[in-house]
């Protein structure tokens, strides 16, 4: 199942952090085999929170991994598993394999080449892993409008800027064929914004399609230190006295809510 | 339908309300609160939300539903309690549905003369006459209750002196749509006690004490 995460505008959404709770919940939590990419060119941190470097910043880190050195390998031949996992870097008791992003400098060369091949890439992936996530370029762009059309499931990031809402139901919600499940992250419950006056606002949001990720300080810490794992792992079973525990409890709601969504029931890492 | 429906009657009470809502939260209660009275006090303190229309819905701030709506027995169905800022409004409601009827006057003999002059709300349900800013005028407990007229024993008659701490909280609430009273008179705590304890009589004291620490920041 392919759920590429996408929002109509940069730097506000909280995409990326999304993509990460979401896909390490699915992995550690619900013990599913994940593989975790994106398609960004730049400013993007999809890495440093999991292993402590980025792309961009420590390019002897990611030698020879990485969706560059995949996309050789699938146009000299026709890729299987392990030439997948040794173009990853596994996180070890996770079940995520993470594809890290591009380490070129040139971003024309990179988005026409990975304008091809990234859709039939990704579409291989769904071969070995039963969810593949996809952190794809906010706003409007030609790779992610692709991988939106591929995709189980769509994963539109908004905050609770309604201004961002009402734009994107305006201008990008059409464009959207496959299913949709809305994700509110930075979530501040005590805003007269929450998501219950968003779903009586907007009648499209429903609570079968629509979650939260709060906003929350040790997580962003965690992010920052590289430490995500160890938060999500330390957190998991935390108790109401916790002040970790209501983002851990929505969170943990969200997922199931987007892996239901995407097709495969689960609930507590059993099959149902 | 709701375990209590209680409607507030008379001078404005919106303070009371949105304390009362913050413990009975912290009590993990389902809460609506109605504001159906002429001044709109309990609306301004809940902030404002284009595109959701609080005459024909509900808006939800700080984990407490909000509607000026009438209500009905498939709403108040909803929610463990709902409590009805009346003001001096005379009601379309369904008055068979309130469960308990807090009348609210203050000394001023306008407002007195005003409660006289309304309806009964119910003689069949629990009720309370709460005497708001109570200053040291000798005027007779006795002489309100009688002309107020509303079968209301001096057992169940409250007084609730007047304090620039309750009425600076009180303006707090509606300038920052922050539902704190952290700040509140000895009195007004004495009030909002006494009214947790006739909704729901099970409450220990201990317990109800833990609550209101807890509410009092509005979180």
């Amino acid at each position: 199942m392919k759920i590429v995460f996408w929002s109509p505008v940069h730097g506000q959404s909280a995409s990326t952090s999304n993509t990460l709770i979401i896909s390490l919940l699915a992995g550690i939590f619900m013990k599913k085999k994940c593989l975790l990419t994106q398609t960004h060119f730049n400013y993007n941190n999809l890495e440093a929170p999991l292993v402590q470097s980025n792309t961009k910043s420590d390019l002897d880190y990611f030698m020879d991994v990485g969706i560059d050195a995949l996309v050789k390998r699938f146009k000299a031949e026709r890729i299987n598993y392990k030439i997948i996992e040794n173009c990853c870097i596994s996180l070890i008791d996770t079940n995520i394999s993470l594809l890290p992003g591009t380490t070129k400098i040139n971003r024309e060369d990179f988005e026409d080449e990975i304008g091809l091949i990234a859709p039939g890439l990704i579409k291989e992936f769904d071969l070995f892993y039963d969810y593949v996530f996809v952190d794809a370029n906010p706003s409007q762009n030609e790779l992610s409008s692709k991988l939106m059309e591929d995709a189980s499931l769509v994963v539109v990031n908004l905050s609770q800027n309604i201004g961002v809402v009402d734009m994107f139901f305006q201008s990008f919600r059409s464009e959207i064929k496959n299913k949709v499940f809305y994700l509110f992250g930075s979530y501040d419950c005590n805003s007269i914004y929450n998501i219950n006056n968003i779903r009586r606002k907007y009648k499209e949001v429903t609570i079968s399609n629509s979650g939260v990720i709060p906003y929350n300080t040790g997580f962003k810490d965690a992010q920052i230190g590289g430490r995500v794992i160890e938060f999500v792992r330390k957190n998991l079973n935390c108790n109401k006295s916790n002040s970790n525990y209501y983002f851990m409890m929505k969170s943990i709601a969200a997922t199931e809510k987007i892996i239901k969504m995407a097709g495969k029931e689960q609930k507590g890492g059993k099959e149902i | 339908m709701a375990k209590n429906i209680v409607a507030y009657v008379g001078v404005s009470a919106f303070d009371i309300i949105l304390y009362l809502s913050r413990i009975l939260i912290k009590l993990d209660r389902r809460v609506l609160l109605v504001d159906n009275s002429e001044t709109k006090a309990l609306t301004c303190s809940f902030p404002q939300i284009q595109g959701v229309n609080t005459n024909i819905g509900c808006i939800t701030y700080r984990s407490v539903d909000f509607t000026t709506q009438t209500v009905t027995y498939e709403l108040s169905e909803q929610y463990d309690d709902v409590l009805i800022d009346f003001g001096f409004h005379q009601t379309k409601m369904d008055i068979s549905l309130l469960t308990r009827v807090i009348y609210v006057v203050d000394i001023l003999e306008n407002n007195i003369f005003k409660m006289a002059s309304m309806e009964n709300f119910s003689d069949t349900v629990g009720k309370a006459l709460f005497i708001r800013d109570m200053i040291d005028t000798r005027i007779s407990i006795d002489h309100i209750i009688s002309t107020v007229n509303k079968g209301i024993s001096k057992s169940n008659t409250y007084l609730v002196p007047r304090d620039d701490g309750d009425y600076y909280n009180s303006f707090l609430c509606q300038l920052s749509k922050v539902p704190r009273f952290t700040h509140i008179s000895h009195r007004m705590r004495e009030v909002l006690f006494f009214e947790i304890k006739k909704l729901y009589r099970e409450i220990s004291e201990r317990q109800l004490k833990m609550v209101y620490h807890k509410a009092r920041r509005g979180e």
